[in-house]
C-alpha cells in the first residue's frame, strides 16, 4: 500500500464521532478494527475492569463490549428470574474480551510468526464472540479442529468486528498477503449493514436499525442516501457482498488458500437439518421442560452449543469442497 | 403552467405521499429486523 493513501478517522455509530479521534490509517501495517475506535482511551467506565490474567500477547481487555453491557446483564438477569428461565450461564467476571493492539480478539500481530501459515476468520459479532468466552466461539473451535485435522499449528487471526457487514471485508483483503493464510473462514454477516464515510471523513457502520431511531440525524445526507438504498431493495447490498466474497475467492487462487463461507442469515437449525444434527443440538440445548439451558451473556447472541454447531457445519463445508 | 399545476398537486398530496413513504419504510425495517435480529448499535 502506498504512503499517499488517504487517512480517515473512525466515527462512532451515533450522532457524535470519537472525541480524541484515533486515525483510521488505511496505510497501517496491520488492519484496524473499526470498533476499536469506540473503545479507545480515555477508557469508558462502561467497559468495566480488565482481565487480571491478561496474556502478554494481548494489549487491551474489556469486561463488557458491544451489546454485552452491565446494564443489559442486570436487566436480563431480572427478567430471567421473573420468567423462571435459567440464570445467566456466565457471571460478569467469568470472561473478558481480550483484544490485540488493533482491536481484534486475537494476539498482537507483532507477536505472530508469519513465515508460519495462518487461519483468518471473518465476520461480525458472532465471529468476534460477543457474549461468550473466547474458547466457546466458533472460530476457536474451528481452529482447534483444523489443527487436529492437518496435524500442524496455525496463527489464529480473528478479524471479526461487531456490527459490520460483508463490505468491511474489502478493508481487510489488502492485508491477506502479509497474514499468509492457509484457510480463510467467513460467517458472512447480513448484507444490509454497510460501512459509510460521512462528509467530514468519519467512517461509521450503517445499520437499518439506525433509520428507525433518528440517532444519525447530524449525518443526514449519508443517512438519506443509506435510507434510499435500503428502500430500493436488496440488489445494491447483494452486489457489495458478491464483490467482497468474489475478491477473496479470486485472491485464494493467487495466494493459494482455501476459502470457506457460510451466511449467518441462514438459521442454524436449517443447516443442522441439512446435516441431521437436530437431535444432538436439542439434547444439549433444552432440558426436559423445553427450557434453554445455556445463553450468551448479552442474552441476544447464540449460546455456546450453537457455536459448536457452526464450527461443525464449517468443517463439513470445508471437507466437502476438498 | 403545467409545471405550476404539478407543483400545486405535489403540495396537496404531500401529506399522503409522506404517510405512504413512512408506512413503506416501517414495513421494510420490520422485514430487515426479521432477517437480522442481531442488529445493535
Amino acid at each position: 500500500m502506498g504512503n499517499d493513501v488517504l487517512k480517515l478517522t473512525p466515527g462512532y455509530a451515533s450522532s457524535s464521532p470519537v472525541e480524541n479521534g484515533i486515525l483510521f490509517d488505511l496505510t497501517a501495517e496491520y488492519p484496524q478494527n473499526l470498533r476499536y475506535a469506540e473503545n479507545c482511551p480515555p477508557r469508558d467506565p462502561k467497559l468495566g475492569s480488565k482481565n487480571p490474567k491478561l496474556s502478554k500477547n494481548r494489549s487491551e481487555s474489556y469486561q463488557w463490549n458491544s451489546s454485552d453491557t452491565e446494564d443489559n446483564y442486570l436487566k436480563t438477569k431480572e427478567s430471567r428470574r421473573k420468567n423462571r428461565q435459567y440464570d445467566h450461564t456466565y457471571k460478569p467476571t467469568d470472561f473478558y474480551y481480550d483484544v490485540n493492539k488493533n482491536g481484534f480478539r486475537c494476539d498482537d500481530f507483532e507477536t505472530m510468526d508469519f513465515s508460519k501459515k495462518s487461519i483468518i476468520y471473518l465476520g461480525c459479532s458472532h465471529t468476534f464472540g460477543v457474549g461468550l468466552p473466547e474458547e466457546e466461539v466458533w472460530t476457536y473451535k474451528v481452529h482447534k479442529m483444523t489443527e487436529e485435522w492437518q496435524k500442524t499449528t496455525y496463527n489464529y487471526i480473528n478479524l471479526g468486528s461487531p456490527g459490520v457487514g460483508p463490505d468491511f471485508y474489502l478493508h481487510l483483503i489488502p492485508y491477506f498477503k502479509k497474514l499468509n493464510p492457509a484457510y480463510v473462514f467467513s460467517y458472512t454477516p447480513e448484507i444490509h449493514r454497510i460501512t459509510l464515510v460521512n462528509q467530514d471523513g468519519w467512517i461509521f457502520r450503517a445499520l437499518p436499525e439506525m433509520l428507525n431511531n433518528g440517532s444519525m440525524r447530524p449525518m443526514k445526507y449519508n443517512m438519506l442516501a443509506y435510507k434510499n438504498l435500503v428502500m430500493s431493495g436488496d440488489n445494491f447490498f447483494e452486489y457489495k457482498k458478491q464483490i467482497s466474497l468474489g475478491n477473496i475467492n479470486s485472491l485464494s487462487e493467487v495466494l493459494n488458500f482455501k476459502f470457506t463461507e457460510i451466511p449467518s442469515t441462514k438459521y442454524i437449525t436449517d443447516y443442522i437439518e441439512e446435516y441431521d444434527w437436530l437431535e444432538e443440538l436439542h439434547a444439549n440445548q433444552f432440558d426436559e421442560d423445553g427450557k434453554e439451558k445455556e445463553n450468551a451473556r448479552d442474552d441476544a447472541h447464540y449460546p455456546a452449543q450453537y457455536h459448536t454447531m457452526i464450527s461443525k457445519i464449517i468443517m463439513s463445508k470445508l471437507k466437502e469442497d476438498k | 403552467m403545467k409545471k405550476i399545476l404539478k407543483k400545486i398537486w405535489e403540495l396537496i398530496t404531500y401529506p399522503w405521499t409522506w404517510y405512504k413513504e413512512q408506512r413503506a419504510m416501517k414495513k421494510r425495517l420490520a422485514e430487515l429486523k426479521k432477517r437480522d435480529p442481531f442488529i445493535y448499535k
